[in-house]
């Protein structure tokens, strides 16, 4: 069946605040914000207490993504709902910027209320204007490996166990060490605190300040840093058996389509230097799998999805761990911008579920192989103009060949399919618009359909080459929910609609059928609020307490519950 | 609606002041009067606008 996959978006929200007097950090905002969704929706907190996440109703989630030497200037990620096809993942992620939208003036007044007046905003973007990145990731159900190489994978997985005991030992000696170090020097602050020589120096009063946090981001910062070392020789180990063997299909056949696919997903962005460059995010990009840990270190096939799950086990939590042995697995794009305009969200994820679909029924096995893939990408998105040509096995081609030769891959595999596919037919005709607009060079054709070319048009109507503060400006602003430029666009009709207003506000609440999230969505649409606590994850929801507490499975079909 | 690139390659007269009719509005025209509006608030914005939507240290 065409779209039977499961696919999803995460989507990093920049946040803007504009203090009247002072800045709370943006973890306080983000209580305002999940505080203010709870209100609107039902919603249960995540599973892990130290980690600040919540469930909605609708299956989805939110959380405060921050890095742990910068506490104060983390972003908002959400997540939809695992979702079937395209359309369902454009109505949930749409539903999830309706729901940020209207949380924004209810998180303000609590701001307000709490002393921080001001005027907030989320953008949906990828690159700031001091080009720190950061923004969208995909995440498409794939198959990692089949027959010997699935075997080997499992052998070698089995294999890894003992050092990533070994680190979890590790890891929790050090913790201890460190934490006991920490409550002494804190136990003799809190009696120095006392004394008034030392009333406002105190390690103490710098560690809980919410003004000075300079204190705990270092601490945070050491702590990172030896958290890093402490999983290396795993994470390097396991990074080295996800290269040999995870989705090497996929990597094989589909590198050349994601490399050229900025054309028709790109965000477009403008650089530091003034240049207009095809996508936020691809100029970051330094890998095609991930290596490590690292927030830096960027990659098309983002693998980290992969290597938090077997770092779960030092919180004593090995259902991830074991679920990694699976054949079936979710496969993260990192190369991946935030779509604006409902058509190009529609169509990125279409196309990119279309090929991933061909690449493991076999119809691509002689897709164009990229000779280097990062310094093409690099090349492909720098050139509004679509006139750069990168090496392949076979023979230099643009972006818009290689995209020319999947799309036609893709109609034939439609139109041969078993069944026919409505939404598989949309995709491809959309495709095919767009993929022959670029050709034809009628790019302005374009202008509300894709975004890369909208933020262009505006950029060249309502900007100056001149200014570019004004540019930035215009970049920048087309991302913002609710009162951005590519909104406006859509409110005056400028950009079509894929989906309707009445739809999403359901999508807000309700979650999409034949999902883990129907079972997940349906838990926490069900729970009372008098009953015992619960903490949800992914994969099922504990009730009570970790020793006495039940479990409930959230089955991927969306039909059954299982507990124990 | 389509814009397809309004009134040919037409760029918005920033200068000019948007002027008041009770003719029913026309695509073209409503889509030169979100250009002007984009123009204007983009300016009233581009000194403070960058600055306030700086993430410190980046994401994922």
């Amino acid at each position: 069946m065409l779209f039977g996959r499961l696919l999803g978006q995460e989507t990093e929200y920049a946040i803007r605040f504009a203090p009247e007097r002072r800045h709370p950090g943006n973890d306080v905002i983000y209580d305002a914000l999940a505080g203010a969704i709870a209100a609107r929706v039902k919603t249960e907190p995540g599973f892990y207490p130290e980690r600040p996440q919540i469930f909605t109703e609708n299956g989805g989630a939110f959380h405060y993504e921050y890095l742990p030497y910068c506490a104060e200037g983390g972003l908002i990620e959400g997540a939809t709902p695992e979702c079937r096809g395209p359309a369902q993942l454009l109505l949930y992620q749409k539903a999830q910027e309706t729901l940020l939208s209207q949380a924004v003036s209810d998180a303000e007044r609590t701001l307000r209320s709490s002393g921080f007046p001001g005027k907030l905003g989320l953008l949906k973007n990828c690159r700031d204007a001091e080009d720190h990145v950061y923004g969208a990731q995909e995440s498409f159900q794939a198959t990692l490996a089949t027959g010997f190489p699935l075997s080997l994978y499992r052998l070698l997985l089995g294999g890894l166990l003992p050092l990533l005991a070994a680190t979890v030992v590790l890891g929790w000696v050090v913790f201890i060490a460190l934490a006991v170090l920490v409550l002494g020097a804190a136990l003799l602050s809190t009696v120095a605190i006392a004394l008034p020589p030392f009333r406002q120096r105190s390690f103490f009063v710098r560690l809980v300040s919410r003004e000075d946090r300079s204190l705990e981001n270092a601490l945070g910062r050491f702590l990172y840093a030896l958290s890093y070392l402490v999983t290396l020789p795993f994470i390097a180990s396991f990074s080295l058996l996800l290269r040999l063997l995870a989705f090497r299909r996929v990597r094989r056949r589909a590198t050349a389509f994601l490399v050229s696919r900025p054309v028709i997903s790109g965000a477009g962005s403008v650089t530091a230097g003034g240049e207009f460059v095809l996508s936020e995010k691809a100029p970051a990009i330094r890998r095609v799998l991930r290596f490590s840990i690292s927030p830096n270190d960027r990659s098309i096939f983002d693998v980290g999805n992969l290597m938090k799950p077997a770092l779960a086990a030092a919180h004593l939590h090995v259902a991830p761990m074991i679920a990694l042995f699976r054949r079936e697995q979710r496969l993260q794009l990192g190369l991946a911008d935030s779509s604006m305009l409902q058509e190009a969200e529609f169509l990125k994820a279409g196309a990119t579920a279309l090929v991933l679909e061909m690449v493991e029924a076999g119809a691509l096995d002689d897709a164009p192989r990229l000779k280097r893939p990062i310094r093409a990408l690099h090349a492909l998105v720098s050139d509004p103009s679509l006139e750069t040509e990168v090496a392949t096995d076979r023979g230099p081609m643009t972006a818009l060949q290689i995209q020319r030769f999947y799309l036609e891959r893709a109609m034939a595999f439609v139109r041969n399919a078993k069944a026919t596919s409505m939404e598989a037919l949309q995709v491809t005709e959309l495709w095919r618009e767009v993929l022959g607009a670029l050709e034809r060079r009628e790019i302005s054709s374009l202008v509300g359909r894709i975004d890369w070319v909208t933020k262009r048009y505006l950029l060249e109507t309502c900007g100056d080459p001149r200014d570019k503060a004004l540019l930035k400006t215009i970049d920048l602003r087309y991302h913002e929910l609710a009162e951005g430029y590519a909104a406006r666009l859509e409110r005056s009709g400028c950009a079509r609609r894929l989906v309707q207003e009445m739809e999403i506000e359901r999508a807000t609440r309700f979650p999409p059928e034949g999902t883990p999230a129907f079972t997940r969505g349906r838990f926490i649409r069900a729970r009372e609020p008098s009953l015992s606590p619960v903490r949800i994850s992914w994969e099922s929801a504990r009730i009570g307490g970790r020793l006495h507490g039940r479990v409930v499975h959230f089955r991927a079909d969306g039909a059954r519950e299982r507990e124990r | 609606m389509n814009p397809h690139r309004p009134n040919g390659n037409a760029q918005v007269d920033l200068d000019r002041e948007a002027e008041p009719t009770t003719e029913p509005v026309q695509p073209i025209q409503k889509v030169q009067e979100v250009l002007l509006e984009i123009a204007e608030d983009a300016r009233r914005l581009k000194n403070r606008y960058p600055k306030e939507t700086v993430v410190p240290e980046g994401g994922e």
